[in-house]
């Protein structure tokens, strides 16, 4: 899939990206304050949430590029001749 | 007759969608939601236990019984079905309207089925009268979109009729319960369920032609198929393990599908799949607890999905294209359609104070008490899918995004905003306030979500979900939508199939012909030797009797029509 040519700004504006960094920083520093109940012992791990959900949005955009490699086709493509079940 | 109508649940709107197509416009809706509320009423007064049975040549039917967890699937279907009326207060398709009505009875009357043949007869009545929302859609594709679902839909019904069948063989009898899922019959079962649940390898039809249909149809599709077939999975194979990896996969790969596909109505199929898996996880583990997080997570979701559905459809109305390549800052022309879909978005992330995070967090947390690890952790990870496909692309980037041309809209009409905003209420309400919700559920097992901790966790992993989203687009790496078919699992039927079967009758057809075409050049040597024969110096001129030249002569044109039939 190709990259986006969209200029920095366009997609996350400035405001609201403050806002989201603002609240990320304040959801790390509540951890000191909290404790989380942990079923796991990598869940126990500090921050764990934090860094599993910032991996996993990377990890998912990286997987959908092979699904994208692999698995598109032309819009038309069960429009071709072979035809369609 | 007016008793067996009032006392089976859901033949009311099944029966009462007969006069529908003859009611002018405004008669029609009001009348339709005056059944669905006669309906409603009656229905939720239904205690536990069986109500009605019948006899058919020598087999016991059970038409009504509740269970423990029919109560909350029969009045969300109620409530769908209402939300659906309201949503399609403009549409003036008289089939969609009689369909969707009768649609939503056959479903609910299926759940209140006590046996397997009973079931069988709504279940195939769920297909015949869905298939007329798919057809109401105006695409070049929908006809053929349409067959396709009729043909997984009814042979999901075929393959229940043939567990019932066998289930009836072995002398279990038909009633609807807790079946071994390793017999010929449980195997037929869970895959007639399993069809219409959507798990994987079966899942195509979802994504194929769910997204075809009208703005509308897709609305009232996506309520009642998918929960019926969750319901079902609940009653007969609550506790079968391997459910819980079916349902990992079914909850995790549909999220790379969605990141890639442009129609939003698509990546919203792909997400019902994903949620879906949710809800397969839990009748897997088949705790008390696990059960309760798929019942309630069905009945949230069927109001969020449809509410999202709903908001994108509304898109699709106004602007005539629900692909994320050609949407952007709709916000600005659709507010309100922009604040119910952030609504239902929130809700299917599962952010605290919203439907998903009191529902979605039953089933997560009987995983974690069970110990499944993976299982969990791929849970949490789809969740992070949904905040991809659904928040990020389906709802921040259309909406609030930047428009990649100016698109002009109005905001939806009276009925879409009245219907999207009562759901969006409900997500609100469940969130805020899932006492009730908790108090319909089927076992008194309780998991506490409201632990800081806990919330803090969720917190953390969404917002710092969203802080990779900025990250790659700000690194401009955020893939953009493109326009392109994304290959499902119904390829399997639409390519893999044809294909396998002419790679099969391929060498025998050839093999076929040429034997043909050495037996024709045969003949032709035959009628050329026995054009000679007959000639006045020839073989049977002299020699042989007029009979027997005759029967010579007749062998040969009987076998020369042999082989004109079969070529």
């Amino acid at each position: 899939m190709a990259k986006s040519k969209n200029p920095k700004s366009k997609l996350t504006p400035a405001l609201g990206l403050r806002l989201l960094a603002a609240v990320a920083g304040l959801l790390v520093l509540a951890e000191i304050l909290v404790h989380r109940h942990a079923y796991f012992a990598l869940e126990a791990m500090p921050l764990f949430f934090a860094g599993f959900g910032f991996l996993a949005f990377l990890a998912i955009i990286l997987g959908s590029r092979l699904v994208a490699k692999l698995a598109t086709r032309p819009v038309d493509y069960y429009d071709t001749p072979e035809g369609d079940a | 007759m007016l008793e067996m109508l009032l006392s089976i649940p859901g033949l009311l709107l099944i029966v009462g969608a007969l006069l529908v197509p003859v009611l002018p416009h405004a008669p029609r809706q009001a009348y339709m939601l005056a059944l669905i509320g006669v309906s409603g009423y009656l229905t939720f007064g239904i205690e536990t236990g069986v109500h009605t049975t019948a006899s058919l040549g020598g087999l016991d039917l059970i038409l009504v019984r509740a269970e423990a967890m029919t109560k909350p699937f029969a009045l969300v279907f109620h409530i769908a079905a209402a939300l659906n009326v309201f949503y399609a207060l403009h549409d003036l398709n008289k089939t969609t309207s009689a369909a969707g009505l009768a649609y939503a009875g056959a479903a609910i009357a299926a759940l209140f089925a006590g046996d397997f043949l009973t079931l069988f007869l709504y279940w195939e009545l769920t297909a015949i009268t869905s298939v007329f929302l798919v057809l109401a859609g105006t695409s070049a594709r929908t006809m053929n979109a349409a067959m396709r679902y009729l043909l997984m839909q009814v042979g999901s019904g075929v393959v229940l009729l043939a567990g019932a069948v066998l289930l009836w063989r072995d002398g279990t009898g038909l009633t609807i319960q807790a079946v071994d899922a390793l017999t010929p019959a449980g195997l037929c079962l869970l895959l007639a369920f399993g069809i219409k649940a959507a798990f994987p390898l079966v899942n195509g039809w979802l994504q194929d032609a769910y997204p075809e249909a009208s703005v509308t149809g897709t609305v009232m599709l996506s309520a009642f198929t998918t929960k019926l077939a969750i319901y079902m999975l609940a009653l007969c194979f609550a506790g079968f393990t391997p459910l819980i990896y079916i349902g990992a996969v079914m909850a995790v790969l549909p999220v790379f599908f969605a990141a890639v596909e442009n129609d939003l109505r698509r990546v919203l199929a792909y997400s019902l799949n994903n949620q879906l898996g949710f809800m397969v996880i839990g009748i897997g583990v088949g705790t008390q607890l696990a059960l309760n997080g798929t019942v309630a997570h069905a009945f949230a979701s069927t109001i969020y999905q449809g509410l999202l559905f709903m908001a994108l459809g509304a898109v699709l109305h106004r602007t005539g294209t629900a692909k994320a390549s050609q949407l952007g800052a709709l916000a600005k022309s659709m507010p309100l359609t922009a604040i119910f879909c952030t609504v239902g978005a929130l809700s299917i992330i599962s952010f605290p104070l919203f439907s998903g995070f009191v529902t979605k967090s039953l089933t997560l947390g009987a995983v974690a008490k069970e110990g499944y690890f993976f299982v969990w952790l791929a849970m949490v990870f789809a969740t992070v899918g949904a905040v991809q496909h659904i928040f990020v692309k389906a709802v921040y980037l259309p909406f609030f995004g930047p428009a990649p041309k100016r698109v002009k809209a109005k905001e939806a009409p009276l009925g879409m905003l009245l219907a999207m905003g009562a759901a969006a209420a409900l997500c609100l309400g469940i969130g805020v306030y899932p006492e009730p919700l908790y108090a319909l559920l089927p076992y008194d097992a309780r998991y506490e979500v409201w632990k800081a901790g806990y919330v803090l966790g969720e917190l953390q992993l969404l917002f710092f979900a969203g802080l990779g989203f900025v990250f790659l687009s700000l690194r401009g790496v955020y893939p953009t939508a493109m326009d392109t078919t994304v290959l499902n699992t119904d390829y399997l039927f639409r390519r893999t199939l044809p294909r396998a079967t002419m790679a099969i009758a391929g060498p025998v057809l050839r093999v076929w012909f040429v034997v043909l075409a050495a037996l024709k050049r045969s003949v032709l040597q035959m009628l050329k030797i026995s054009e000679q024969a007959s000639r006045e110096s020839g073989l049977v001129s002299g020699i042989a009797s007029i009979g027997s030249a005759a029967g010579i002569f007749l062998a040969m044109f009987a076998l020369m029509l042999i082989l004109r039939q079969v070529m």
